[in-house]
This record gives C-alpha cells, sequence and structure tokens, in this order.
C-alpha cells in the first residue's frame, strides 16, 4: 500500500510537471511532446493502481495522437521552432479563474462522491480484461458502437472538407503534388 | 536470472543479426566486426550540430532502445523465460512499439537539419500506413488463443500454428513490422540515396552506436513478436523451448534484413495508398475469417 | 507575437509554411558526384530547384592555348571520365576531318566497337547509381560488377558475358515495385526541346524514368549485338595528319547523347574549339522536371536523366 502510493505520487507529479512544461515552452514539438509524456504518467498511474488494459492503452493511444498533433501543431502554428519566444498563454485572468474553479470542481466530486466499497483485491489483470470486453459488448456497447461511428464519419468529413476541389483529368494522376 | 538471460539473447541476437548483415554487404563473416565498429564509434568525436533540440538529440537513440527492450521484454522464450508476463502483453508489445514514432521524431526535430527533419516526419506519415495493420492482426491472433497473455497465445498454437491458420494476418503483420522497424524497402527516414541518412545522419560517436544497436534490437524485438503470434513461439520436436524460440527469431530476422536488398524503395504515397484501400480491408477479413473458423470450427 | 511565416507565399494545399532551401550535392549518395541540385523545399514538396554543376569544364575555349592535336586529344578524353572513349573519338573524328584524311573501314569498325562497348559500361554504371538512389541493394552490387568487367573486354569476354547481362535485364522486368517507383515520374515529352539520346529516344515511349530504364536497357542489347558483328573494340588514336590547318566539325553518339564539336588547326595543332554536350542541355531541364514533386520523386527523376557533371559546359 506504501510502495503504490508512492509510486502514484511520483507519476501524478511528473504528469503535473510534463503539463506545467506544456505552457512553459515556445517550441511546438517540445510543447507536444511534454504533453505526451505527461499522459504517459497518467498511464503508469493507471498501472500502479493495477489497472493494466487501461493504462497500457492510455500509453500506447497517447503515443501516436500526441505525435500527430505535434505535426499539426508545427503546421498552424506560426512560431515552431520556439526561437522567438513567442508567449503562449492568453487571456490569462480568465483562464486563471477557469482553471481555479475546474480543480475546485475536480476536488469535489473526487472527495463528495460515492465510489462505492474499496476492493481489498484487485482482480488479476486477464480478469479485468475479460471483464471489460463484456462491459463493452454488453451493456456499454450502444455507447462505444455510437461514439466511434459518430468520430469515424466527423473524420471523414473534416477531410471531405480541408481537399481542394479535384478534377476529374487529375484522378490517379502522379503530377498533383500531395 | 531470468532478466540476464533475455537481455542476453536480446543482445546476442543483434550482434548476429549485425554479423550477418555486414556478411551480405562486404561478402566477408567478421564475428568481431559489429563489436570493434562499435568501439570505434565511441572512440571517435561525438559532433553536435549547429543549435540542436539538445533534449531531443541526446533523448532519441536511447528512447529507441529502450523501446526495443520493452518490447522484449514481454515477449517470452520458453513457458518459464519471460521477464515479465503480463495480463496484457500482446497490446503491450504495440504500446511499447508506439514509441519508435516519439523517438524518430525527436531525432527528425533535434538536430535542426533539414534531412534529418524530412525523415522525421515521413516516419510519421509511414506510422499513418503500418499502424493499423500492426494491430488488426494482433487482434485476430489474440481472437485465437482467448488471451492477451503471450504464453498463452504461444500455448494455443500447440497443434497449429497461427501462419497455417491465419496466413493473411502473418503477411499482414510481416510487412507492417517491417515498416515499424523502417527496414528496406520501407526505409524512408533513412533513406541513403533521398536523405543521405536521414534520420541517422547528424549523428556520430556514442549516439550513432546506440542508434545502431537501437535499430537492430528492434528488428529482434519485432521478429520475436512474428515466432511468438505466428510461428508457435518454442512448439517444435526434439530441441529445448528456447532453442527453437532463438531459431525461429533469427529466421525472421534474418529474413526482414535480407528482404530489402531485393526490392527498391517503396513510394510515401504509394504506400499509404496500398496500405489504407487494401491492407486494412484485408486486415477486417481476416479478423471475419478466424472470427468464424474459431466459431464454426471445433 | 512574432510571424515566421508572414508574407511567405502560400503552398498547394493553402498552407503558409517556412520553406528552406537544401542543397543535395556535390556529393550526395545516389546523385553523379559533382552534380549540385538546390531544392527549395515546402516539408517534403520541392517547390522550386535548380542544378548546376561543380566539375564542368571552365573555359568556352576562349583563354584556350594551343596545344598540338595529341595533346588535346588526351585532355579532351581526360576531362570526362565518365565517356572518356566518347569523346577521344569524337576528337579524333574532327581532327582527322580537318586534317581532310577520308574515313577508313577497318578503324572505323574498331573504334565503333570501343564506343559502343562503352556505351554498355556507361549504361550499367549509371544502373548502379540508380540502385543506389533507390535503396537496391542488389542492383548496385550487380550492376557494379557488370561494369567492371564490361569496361576493358575483349570480343570473347564478351560472348562469355551476354548471359549475364540478359540475366541482369530479366530480373529488372520481374523487380516487383520497381515500376511504381519509376512510372510516371519525369515526364519529359516529345514537345520538350533539347532532348538528346536515350532521353530522346525514350520520350517517345512515354518519357518518363521508366520509358528511360528500358531504352537504356535495349541500348545495352543493341550495343552488344553491334559489337558481336563488328570485331575486336580498340581504343581510338590519331591517325598520322603531319602539319596540316584546316577546320573540322565531327558529331558522336555518346552515351548521354549526341555530342558535337567544332575545332580549328593551325599546322598540326589546335587553335580554338567549341563543343557541345548532351549534359548542357540536359541539365537544364532539371528546374522544370521537379516543381511541385515530392523529394523523392524529384531525386528520382534528375537521377533518371544520367547527367555527367563533367559534360555540362557553362
Amino acid at each position: 500500500m506504501g510502495a503504490q502510493a508512492f509510486f502514484l505520487a511520483v507519476f501524478g507529479l511528473a504528469a503535473i510537471g510534463f503539463g506545467v512544461a506544456v505552457f512553459r515552452t515556445s517550441s511546438m514539438v517540445r510543447s507536444a511532446l511534454a504533453l505526451l509524456f505527461s499522459q504517459t504518467a497518467v498511464g503508469c498511474m493507471f498501472l500502479v493502481m493495477q489497472t493494466e488494459f487501461l493504462g497500457v492503452l492510455q500509453i500506447m493511444m497517447m503515443a501516436t495522437e500526441m505525435s500527430i498533433m505535434a505535426i499539426f501543431m508545427v503546421m498552424f502554428m506560426m512560431d515552431p521552432g520556439g526561437l522567438g519566444g513567442m508567449d503562449m498563454t492568453h487571456q490569462k485572468r480568465f483562464s486563471i479563474g477557469a482553471g481555479v474553479v475546474a480543480a475546485g470542481a475536480a476536488i469535489a466530486v473526487a472527495l463528495l462522491a460515492d465510489w462505492g466499497p474499496v476492493t481489498v483485491q484487485a482482480p488479476a489483470a486477464a480478469m479485468q480484461t475479460r471483464e471489460l470486453g463484456h462491459e463493452l459488448l454488453g451493456r456499454s456497447m450502444l455507447i462505444f458502437e455510437t461514439a466511434g461511428v459518430t468520430i469515424l464519419t466527423a473524420m471523414i468529413a473534416a477531410t471531405a472538407v480541408a481537399i481542394p476541389v479535384q478534377r476529374l483529368a487529375d484522378n490517379g494522376d502522379k503530377e498533383v503534388s500531395e | 536470472m531470468t532478466v540476464a538471460i533475455v537481455l542476453l539473447t536480446l543482445f546476442g541476437s543483434a550482434w548476429l543479426l549485425a554479423v550477418i548483415e555486414g556478411w551480405t554487404v562486404t561478402g566477408r563473416l567478421q564475428p568481431a566486426a559489429p563489436l570493434l565498429s562499435g568501439l570505434a564509434h565511441l572512440g571517435r568525436e561525438s559532433i553536435v550540430p549547429r543549435s540542436p533540440d539538445r533534449v531531443f538529440f541526446e533523448a532519441a537513440p536511447v528512447l529507441l532502445l529502450v523501446v526495443a527492450v520493452l518490447g522484449a521484454a514481454v515477449l517470452p522464450l520458453a513457458p518459464d523465460l519471460v521477464i515479465a508476463d503480463l495480463g496484457t502483453g500482446a497490446l503491450f508489445i504495440n504500446a511499447a512499439l508506439a514509441y519508435v514514432l516519439v523517438a524518430l521524431i525527436m531525432a527528425g526535430w533535434g538536430p535542426n537539419g533539414a534531412y534529418a527533419m524530412i525523415g522525421g516526419w515521413r516516419f510519421l506519415g509511414q506510422l499513418i500506413a503500418y499502424s493499423m495493420l500492426i494491430v488488426m492482426p494482433i487482434t485476430a491472433v489474440a481472437m485465437r488463443a482467448e488471451s492477451l497473455v503471450n504464453t498463452a497465445i504461444v500455448g494455443s498454437q500447440a497443434d497449429l500454428w497461427n501462419i497455417v491458420y491465419q496466413p493473411l494476418g502473418f503477411v499482414l503483420f510481416y510487412i507492417a513490422a517491417m515498416a515499424l522497424a523502417f527496414r528496406s524497402p520501407f526505409d524512408l527516414p533513412t533513406a541513403e540515396g533521398e536523405l543521405a541518412g536521414g534520420v541517422d545522419a547528424e549523428y556520430t560517436g556514442v549516439r550513432l552506436a546506440v542508434l545502431r544497436l537501437a535499430r537492430l534490437t528492434l528488428v529482434v524485438t519485432l521478429a520475436a513478436a512474428t515466432t511468438v503470434f505466428y510461428l508457435g513461439g518454442w512448439h517444435g520436436p526434439l530441441l529445448p523451448p528456447w532453442a527453437w524460440s532463438l531459431i525461429k527469431t533469427l529466421a525472421v530476422a534474418v529474413s526482414m534484413l535480407l528482404a530489402g536488398g531485393y526490392l527498391p524503395r517503396i513510394r510515401e504515397a504509394d504506400l499509404m495508398r496500398w496500405c489504407w484501400t487494401l491492407g486494412i480491408p484485408l486486415a477486417l477479413l481476416n479478423i471475419v475469417i478466424v472470427g468464424l473458423l474459431i466459431l464454426v470450427v471445433p | 507575437m512574432i510571424e515566421v511565416t508572414k508574407d511567405l507565399s502560400r503552398s498547394a494545399d493553402g498552407l503558409q509554411m517556412d520553406w528552406l532551401e537544401v542543397p543535395f550535392g556535390p556529393v550526395f549518395p545516389g546523385l553523379p558526384g559533382g552534380l549540385k541540385l538546390t531544392f527549395t523545399l515546402d516539408g517534403d514538396g520541392v517547390t522550386g530547384g535548380q542544378a548546376t554543376s561543380l566539375a564542368g569544364m571552365t573555359t568556352e575555349g576562349e583563354d584556350f592555348e594551343e596545344v598540338d592535336a595529341g595533346t588535346f586529344i588526351d585532355h579532351l578524353a581526360s576531362a570526362m571520365p565518365l565517356a572518356p572513349v566518347s569523346y577521344r573519338l569524337l576528337a579524333c573524328l574532327a581532327i582527322e576531318q580537318a586534317a581532310g584524311l577520308n574515313d577508313d573501314p577497318a578503324t572505323t569498325q574498331a573504334r565503333n566497337a570501343a564506343l559502343e562497348r562503352e556505351r554498355i559500361a556507361s549504361h550499367l554504371g549509371w544502373l548502379a547509381q540508380v540502385g543506389r538512389q533507390l535503396g537496391f541493394a542488389w542492383l548496385t552490387h550487380r550492376a557494379s560488377t557488370l561494369q567492371l568487367q564490361f569496361r576493358d573486354a575483349n570480343r570473347n569476354r564478351f560472348v562469355e558475358l551476354e548471359p549475364a547481362l540478359r540475366a541482369l535485364g530479366t530480373r529488372l522486368g520481374r523487380t516487383p515495385l520497381l515500376k511504381a517507383r519509376l512510372k510516371g515520374i519525369g515526364v519529359l515529352s516529345t514537345e520538350s526541346s533539347d532532348l538528346r539520346g536515350p532521353v530522346a529516344r525514350a520520350a517517345n515511349e512515354g518519357g518518363d524514368a521508366w520509358a528511360r530504364l528500358w531504352q537504356r536497357l535495349a541500348e545495352i542489347s543493341a550495343s552488344f549485338d553491334l559489337i558481336k558483328g563488328a570485331g575486336e573494340p580498340e581504343l581510338p588514336s590519331l591517325r598520322d595528319i603531319g602539319g596540316v590547318s584546316g577546320t573540322g566539325e565531327a558529331t558522336v553518339d555518346t552515351p548521354r547523347g549526341e555530342a558535337n564539336l567544332r575545332l580549328k588547326l593551325a599546322r598540326g595543332h589546335v587553335k580554338s574549339y567549341k563543343l557541345d554536350t548532351a549534359c548542357s542541355h540536359h541539365i537544364g531541364l532539371v528546374e522544370k522536371l521537379v516543381e511541385g514533386r515530392e523529394l523523392g520523386d524529384a531525386l528520382v527523376a534528375v537521377g533518371s536523366l544520367d547527367l555527367s557533371p563533367w559534360e555540362v559546359i557553362p
């Protein structure tokens, strides 16, 4: 129990530390990868709390997602290298206020909600995976299927809106720059 | 003890792979060559490019090596010879290997050079192509084993190897594994003829030695994953289990190494197009077929 | 806040990005040594490119000192290391024409055989370079081995090596991914001006890198058949011209295209000359060839032109 709390604290602080680094640095790629490692620390927290599947999944997904976010940040932000020393913060007072309120709400939910009894022994990882599978395809199937299809539709629609209108003659033509 | 044996096997295989690679390039079998060239790298000047992103520049080779070792940590050599037989072993390999992308982005962005940068971001495009192709066959494999535990996956192949049961999955996984390890013909990030070495270009001395070791170890890890998922792991007559694992892993690794010499590099546009229009439907088909086989065949 | 991308032009996809000017060469793996490409890169797409040769001859013949004919031939041959026999032959023909000598069938046959032998060797060398550029290790190894064997081969050796050559062609035809890599890349249609040699002949077959590959392989076959019929190849050497004066002109189909030499003889010494090579024209095509392409495609397109930086006359 002591070891678990210690590692939880370590990874939690790492997550917060990397999260702070996201906004302290001016370099876009450093910012994106700092967020990546912050999420990895959260994934490690899951592992420490013995929810193996969630932890591994978090670590895996965040690597790919944050890297893609990195390239988008390089594409759309004006100073990707960060050598210009741009100030990354905007609307300081509003965001501080929003941050305090959000932190208060999160702490309130954590302390006041009824989480149920604490299990004495967390089930084995294989068992957890099995039960997670039953849950996903049983009670929560409608939620996840709808979410999945909605995200896919949004991706396709966004891509279709973003690409310029192609003339029919250009189909399959290697002359057009990618 | 187990940790020592597995790590020794991992780096020993990497060394053997380096010897074989040297053999195909120079025509001479020189067992001492990788060690000597590694030592030579340590002795050479470590040049740091002008105004690099120092954190990324230093971290990238190390991260690549760590990823390869972590991936190998969950792969069993024998039923009792695995560093960490995680409950989600098959998924963990994928999680670890996802950081190859992070390492290459760091290696691309860090040196502040055009060749490296293009190589690094090209690998991101390559990931878009291969990432589905590496996860979906693993899904089909886990379906047959009804577990994500690697030893259980090998156990499920006791009477019939997955390469026979799901050959389509094997082909897709093999191709995706070569793309992940950026071996020729998928060596877009380190293209010698297009980018003069790409992400490898700005590394010298110690860092280059670590990077080269990491690349070889990555190939060994992926070969071991192919063995565990598709070639029945340690199953085989006469020889002890660890010997079979080793033989199969080395065979797959050598084949990945050699296949590239006989093919030209693929165009990035073609890679993405074929993986998405051909590869993913085939991977889904593979899952459907395996599902039907599991339900129908007793 | 600073805008690194302020006032920059927009790319094809509408984004305003920082464009890099990146040199490729003069010592770049896969490109001929001495060729310097400067690409303006928008990510991995080329928006503009320029090619210059750092190894080309620097004199156009203006501040050229009079040399005797033999020395001139040796200088010209050694100035073109990728096609020495062709340029030696060119110089011999021009000088002999200036001296008023008629064609001698025996030497002509031997000289043509040597020219065709060099054509085979040059195309094999180009194949090796293409292999290096495409990451095709087997091709590089095989083509360079064959090139060294063919370069000084006599007629008997040729007959021995024939199966190896045929096998190379068959193997290339069967290589997967090669067609996908080269088809549609670097299209130079018949409408383009200034095309010579294999590039011009391939323009009739589609004019892309794939057509140029097969054109050069076909030329290797054709040269081979010519040598078998012609006789023993012999290096071109100048026949006795004495101390004549006059003007001469000759054209030779070098492995990279037609080269033309005009010179003035004075008492057996070359007073002035004017050289026109295929590569001088082809190098100007690079700009149009690479615009708007992905980097790998652009480099393959430039490689398929088979530029020899020494043969570029500024």
